[in-house]
Order: C-alpha cells, then sequence, then structure tokens
C-alpha cells in the first residue's frame, strides 16, 4: 500500500509543477511568455493575442487615398474628377507612402496603359473602354502623346 | 482561485467546442465583389502587396480567370490565375465564337462568421474581432499550418521567412482608421466594394438576387458576396 | 520547390504543408496504439502473451517519446510549442492531442513502474553498477516491499491503468487523423477515415510487437513460443484485414458517388500510383504471409524469415497508407480542379535526411530503454 501511497504523491506533485509552470507563465501576462522561448532562440517580435489587435491597427498605412493627394495636386485632383479615370491616384501612381520626400514613378509605357485597356477575354465593354486593334492603333507612340491620363478624352 | 479559473476556462473551451462564438458587435465590415466590373489589371494585388509586405508569390488577394465554352457540347470550364493576376492576364488559345461566357474574380478571405480556421488553431493565435474580421498573431502562432489545411477557399498562406501562417487582415489598421482596405482603395473600376453591414451601398447590393456566397455548403457564413458570377466559382 | 502544379488550376497559396514528417507522425502514433493493444490483449484476455508484456510496455516507450519528434520538426516556430498547454484551443484537435498525450505518457510511465516493481526493488539490492544501483533505489520510491499482497495490488492497478492507457492510445490515434474534421479537404472529410486509421495502426503494432519479438528473444537468447506469435500475428491478421477492407470501401464508395472532387481525387491518384500500388500488393501478400504463419505456428514451427517478411510488410504498407492520406489529400488544390506533385527535400528541418533520423530514433531509445529495464532475465545476456 505505502508505495502506490507513493507512487501517487510523485505523480500528483509532477502534476501540480505542471500546473503552477502553466499558471506561472500564464500569470507573467501575454506579453511576456510566447516571448520567453522566443528571446532564448532569438525570435523577436510584440507578443500578446489582445495586444496584437491593438498592434496591427498601429501599422503604417502606406496608400492614403486620394482627398490625401488633392492636398497638393488639387487642380489634378479636379481634372480627374470630372472624367472617368476618377479612381484612386495610386492605382496608377503607387503607394503615396513617402511621397513628399521620395518623388512618385509612374509607368508612361503603353504596356502600361494597355494593362487594362488591351482586350482580353473576361474584360467586359461595358466596364472599359478596351482597344481591340491595339497593335495598329497610335503604333510606336506612347499613349499620353495623344491621350491626357488623367482626362484621356478628347472633348 | 486559478484553479477555478482553469476549470471555468476548460468548461468554455468544451463549450467552444459546440459553439463558435460569431461576431459580437453589429455593425460588422462586409465586403462586396462585383465580378462584371473587374477587368483583370491586378493593380488590388499590386497594392496588397505593398501595403502589407507580402512575400513574394504568396497572395492575400488574387484574381482569378473563368473562361466557359462550348464546342457542341456541354460546356468546358477554363480556370487560370497566373502569377495571382499580379501582371494582367494573356491571351488565350481559344475561339472567341466558342466562348459562352468570361470573367474575372477576384479572391481574398472571406472573413466567415464561422472561420474553419478559428476553429482549429491550437494555441488561440487566430482569432475573430468584434468588427467580425478574423486575425492572426503573428507572435503567437507556432506555425503548425493546420489552418491553412481547414481554410476551404485558400486564403491562407504561411510564410516561409517568418515561419508563421498569414494572410488577408482586410487592412485592419486601415479600416479601424476609417479608411478602406488598400484593395478597395485601389480599384479602378469599382469592383470592389467595402462597408459596414448597415451602409447604404452595402444594402443595396445586398439587396439584389444575383448575390451569391462561395462554397456554401460548408457552412461558413463568408462575409465576402459575389454579384454576376456563374455556377463555376466556387 | 517542393511542390508543383502537375495539372489545372491551383489556388495561388497552394503548396503541400504538411510533408514526409507528418506521415511519420501518424505512423508512430498508429504503432503505439497497436502496441499499446496488443498489451490490454495480453492483460485482459490472452494469458499466453503474458510472455511478452513486459517486451511490449518497455519498447512503446520510445515510440511515444518520439512521436512528439517529427510534430516539433515540422512547426514553423517550435520553441512556441508549449503553448499548446498555456493557451489552449479545445475546439482544435490538436490542443486535445497534447493533454491526451501526456495521459497516454503518465499511464505507460505508471504501467511501467508498477510491471518492473519488482526487478526494481530486486536489482536495488544486487546490482553492482553504482550509478544504476543508485537511480533503482531511485525509482523504488524508497518501499522495498515485495510481498504477495502487494504484488496482487499492483496487479489490480496495472489493469486500471491499462484500460486508461488504451483508451488514451485510441484517441490519440483518432486524434492524430482528426482531420477527419477538416471539411475542406475532400480526401479527409470522410467518417471512416478515423476507423480505417485505428485498425491500421492495430496491424502496425502487431507486426513491430512480431518484429520485436525475434529480435529479443535472439538478443537475450530465449526460446521463440509459436502460439505467442500466432496469437498476435492472427490479430495482425484480421486487423489488416479490417483496414485494408475499410479503406478499399473509402475509396469504392468515393468512385461510386461521383461527386464533385472525385474527378481530381482520380487524376491526383496518378500522382500516388507507387504508394498506391504498395498499399495494395502490400496488404495482399502481408494478409497471405500472416494466415501462413499462424497456420504453421499453430503445428509448432516458427519460420523466422517469413514472420519477419509479413511484418515488415505490414509496417511498409500502413507507411504507405499514411503517406496517400497525408500527402495525397494535400495534393488535391481546394478548388478541386487541379493537383499539385511532392517530391520531399533531401536536406533540412523537413527533408528525407531528418525524417529518416525520426524514423530511426525510437530503435536508438530502444536499447537504453532495454538496458536499464531488461524485458528478460539480464543473466541470459552474458551468452550474447
Amino acid at each position: 500500500m505505502k508505495h502506490v501511497r507513493r507512487a501517487l504523491v510523485v505523480f500528483i506533485n509532477i502534476l501540480i509543477i505542471l500546473i503552477v509552470v502553466i499558471f506561472g507563465i500564464k500569470g507573467l501576462g501575454e506579453e511576456v511568455y510566447p516571448a520567453i522561448a522566443d528571446k532564448l532562440f532569438g525570435v523577436e517580435g510584440i507578443y500578446g493575442t489582445s495586444g496584437e489587435q491593438k498592434e496591427i491597427i498601429k501599422k503604417p498605412v502606406h496608400a492614403e487615398g486620394r482627398e490625401y493627394c488633392s492636398k497638393c495636386h488639387e487642380e489634378i485632383y479636379r481634372k480627374s474628377d470630372q472624367g472617368k479615370h476618377n479612381f484612386d491616384c495610386q492605382t496608377c501612381h503607387g503607394a503615396a507612402s513617402d511621397h513628399p520626400k521620395m518623388r512618385l514613378k509612374v509607368d508612361s509605357s503603353r504596356e502600361f496603359c494597355l494593362g487594362c485597356h488591351k482586350a482580353t477575354i473576361g474584360r467586359d465593354n461595358e466596364t472599359i473602354r478596351v482597344l481591340h486593334n491595339w497593335e495598329n492603333h497610335g503604333k510606336d507612340r506612347v499613349c499620353t502623346a495623344c491621350h491626357d491620363p488623367h482626362h484621356p478624352w478628347f472633348d | 482561485m486559478k484553479r477555478r479559473e482553469f476549470i471555468k476556462t476548460i468548461m468554455i473551451g468544451s463549450l467552444a467546442f459546440f459553439l463558435i462564438k460569431p461576431a459580437k458587435s453589429k455593425d460588422i465590415f462586409v465586403y462586396v465583389v462585383d465580378s462584371k466590373k473587374c477587368i483583370g489589371c491586378g493593380s488590388c494585388v499590386k497594392a496588397c502587396r505593398a501595403e502589407n509586405h507580402v512575400p513574394e508569390r504568396k497572395y492575400r488577394t488574387w484574381v482569378e480567370r473563368y473562361v466557359v465554352t462550348s464546342n457542341g457540347e456541354l460546356e468546358n470550364i477554363f480556370v487560370e490565375s497566373p502569377n495571382g493576376g499580379e501582371f494582367g492576364f494573356g491571351d488565350l488559345d481559344v475561339d472567341e465564337n466558342e466562348i459562352l461566357r468570361a470573367y474575372f474574380v477576384p479572391k481574398l478571405c472571406m472573413h466567415c462568421d464561422k472561420p474553419p480556421c478559428v476553429k482549429v488553431c491550437p494555441v488561440n493565435a487566430t482569432w475573430i474581432t468584434e468588427e467580425g474580421v478574423v486575425l492572426i498573431d503573428k507572435s503567437h502562432c507556432i506555425g503548425c499550418k493546420y489552418c491553412i489545411q481547414a481554410c476551404p477557399y485558400g486564403a491562407r498562406y504561411f510564410n516561409h521567412h517568418e515561419k508563421v501562417v498569414d494572410k488577408c487582415t482586410w487592412c485592419y489598421h486601415r479600416i479601424m482608421r476609417g479608411m478602406r482596405p488598400a484593395c478597395v482603395t485601389v480599384c479602378p473600376t469599382g469592383a470592389r466594394m467595402f462597408g459596414k453591414l448597415q451602409d447604404e451601398h452595402i444594402q443595396k447590393t445586398l439587396r439584389e438576387r444575383n448575390i451569391r456566397i462561395l462554397k456554401p455548403e460548408l457552412n461558413t457564413r463568408p462575409k465576402v458576396f459575389y454579384e454576376n458570377v456563374g455556377w463555376e466559382v466556387w | 520547390m517542393t511542390t508543383t502544379v502537375v495539372e489545372g488550376f491551383v489556388y495561388p497559396n497552394h503548396e503541400v504543408f504538411w510533408g514526409v514528417l507528418i506521415v511519420i507522425y501518424p505512423y508512430f502514433v498508429s504503432i503505439i496504439t497497436g502496441m499499446v493493444t496488443v498489451y490490454a490483449i495480453a492483460e485482459f484476455w490472452r494469458k499466453e502473451l503474458k510472455d511478452i508484456e513486459k517486451l511490449v510496455v518497455i519498447s512503446s516507450l520510445p515510440f511515444v517519446l518520439s512521436a512528439l519528434l517529427p510534430l516539433l520538426l515540422d512547426l514553423g516556430q517550435p520553441q512556441r510549442a508549449f503553448e499548446i498547454y498555456l493557451t489552449p484551443n479545445f475546439s482544435s484537435v490538436m490542443a486535445v492531442f497534447g493533454i491526451v498525450y501526456l495521459t497516454e505518457l503518465f499511464t505507460l510511465l505508471g504501467e511501467m513502474w508498477f510491471l518492473f516493481r519488482v526487478d526494481i526493488v530486486r536489482m536495488a539490492q544486487t546490482e553492482s553498477n553504482k550509478l544504476l544501483r543508485l537511480l533503482y533505489r531511485i525509482l523504488t520510491l524508497g518501499v522495498y516491499d515485495i510481498s504477495e499482497k502487494a504484488i496482487k495490488l499492483d496487479k489490480k492497478i496495472i489493469k486500471i491503468l491499462t484500460g486508461i492507457e488504451l483508451i488514451a492510445a485510441w484517441c490519440l490515434s483518432y486524434v492524430s487523423f482528426l482531420f477527419g474534421v477538416v471539411k475542406s479537404n475532400p480526401w479527409w472529410n470522410t467518417t471512416i477515415l478515423p476507423v480505417s486509421f485505428v485498425f491500421g495502426g492495430l496491424a502496425a503494432g502487431g507486426a513491430m510487437v512480431l518484429l520485436l519479438y525475434l529480435a529479443f528473444t535472439r538478443a537475450y537468447g530465449i526460446e521463440r513460443k509459436p502460439n505467442i506469435i500466432s496469437t498476435v500475428a492472427n490479430y495482425a491478421f484480421y486487423f489488416m484485414l479490417a483496414a485494408f477492407a475499410l479503406e478499399t470501401i473509402n475509396t469504392i464508395l468515393y468512385a461510386y458517388k461521383e461527386d464533385i472532387a472525385w474527378a481530381v481525387i482520380k487524376l491526383a491518384s496518378t500522382e500516388l500510383a507507387v504508394p498506391l500500388a504498395i498499399q495494395v500488393i502490400g496488404s495482399l501478400e502481408a494478409l497471405l504471409f500472416l494466415k501462413y504463419v499462424c497456420y504453421r505456428c499453430n503445428l509448432g514451427k516458427i519460420d523466422t524469415p517469413f514472420i519477419a517478411i509479413a511484418s515488415v510488410t505490414i509496417l511498409v504498407v500502413v507507411f504507405a497508407m499514411r503517406w496517400n492520406m497525408v500527402i495525397g489529400a494535400q495534393l488535391i488544390d481546394y478548388s478541386l480542379r487541379g493537383f499539385v506533385s511532392y517530391t520531399p527535400p533531401l536536406w533540412g528541418r523537413e527533408g528525407l535526411i531528418a525524417a529518416l533520423g525520426v524514423l530511426v530514433a525510437p530503435f536508438i531509445m530502444l536499447p537504453v530503454v532495454a538496458y536499464i529495464f531488461p524485458p528478460y532475465e539480464r543473466k541470459l545476456r552474458a551468452g550474447l
């Protein structure tokens, strides 16, 4: 009987240690415990389930809306607003994250415009003006030679 | 006290086995895709990559092209998504007259109301927020990839650099600032719509009859709705 | 890249996420289940298997320990593995695995202790190696009571522990493959899967016991008993038959139902031609050999090569079954329009070398365990 009792004591002790370890680490807070193991292995990060939700919110925004662009480029903003090219600036210009510091580049090649305007299977004519004879229309010239990209129709 | 809490978590946990908690808040976000307006330009994929630093060859959102042809026989369905549609779509070797219908379908995380991925995460590293957005805690994820297996829409990917699972968050950092997700912002034709369920433009489209969700038979209750897509999309 | 698109459309994020390591993990778990079940059969029903009781118990320990290895290697962030106990999500099968695994481990250790207690007490008094003697002394927990009454109590406790362990082992086998609840994968989304899984595991465990019996009897110079081999082989035969039948029924049902996933499963099975062939031909061969072994043993003759071939075949077949189940299901894309092919890399954490290491690990641990807890009289080892 004695040995059973002792074995039981050993088992319960192991169980208690396990539970104490679990709750001890849990008690340190969610910001700490995934980090313990990670720090041993040199992984860095921000920890905690509830914290992460807040951290994701803090992430920087790279692509601001067109209203943001209109603060400086109001003329272009108004011009494009009248036509069908009234979508967001960054669709063509790319994300504006560091824009005043970094110059934004825009691809003015034919291929770039044709990316949307080429006749492609699946592309709906009612949604977008597709170019069927794109190989010959304005051959060897960039589209912007004739069309203003911000308002590409001739009045 | 601690033990009581432990028992409590177990009880709640076992309850959660049967009841996955849906979004609590009333103004949950929904996403509507109008397939007819999508031109397959790929600017959404590019914007998403720039905004969220998605690694190469992984996609939080991608565009698929469905081409249904018939040459006397029953419909043939061809689906493709070269590079996730990031660089547009090329020509196809099909006879224009044989095409019954062809369209682009943007895909992304469905942010299901009953997410199978949240159900299988062993460490609670992924959860559904009050706004109905399914998020991942990358510093909590153990990288078991179980959630990827559970996602029927293929929306999750394994980030081989960070060794954790990642997915679309509907640009959670943007929408909580009152902005729209990057893919919605850059869409030139307005094929992607985003807003709260109560919003007028969302309500208007949700009242349409040809709205549908993908893989309804799995009862995941997605919050991404599709307009003008054929039966072959799932 | 270990994953390449073979045919049709595949979601751009699709990969074979669980590689060869996750094939090994359910394989080990299957073997554990089988060995524990053989032990339970010996404990509860077949008294003639009492001879191999200790052998089975000590050899399941290395498998239980090394079942964690492939999981840890497969995790993207293995250092966070303990989070399964810290923030468990009880609706996840994998979190339940953590608890079931601990139950299994503790019951197995307890069983070992009660089974070997008399030996431990004896060796604590007679062992000449000082270090070992200290170990045995600690293991006695200070009680040297080996009276008739105490041994009787031990046996009772072993019975209870075996019951718990059996349930835990079956749960482990189910849990290890409750991918069945992953509704998104048509190949895993079948009710028959966990059952066929357990039966395959039972057969593999039986085969492993047979192999180890051959090895240990040779190492300890003990005479082999035909009735032990015949009983275990008989069980392995019926378990194998059940596993084979269930897998076949599953496939036939799928083919007959012919739902949307079948077309792509049919195509993807060309990628699995070799393991599928192994599974079918090997099953039939193993069944044939096992029956022959039973027949010969009932006549009192032991054909060692046949036993070895039959056991190894079962082990290979069950491995092929796990491969088809784990890798095969992942070859199919969830778009159900295409499939990929998978070749495991040679090097790296998820490579073949690592997998081989994991496969060998229990056999490295086994001699150590057998040295501390010899299943048979140690004095015979001198003849080795």
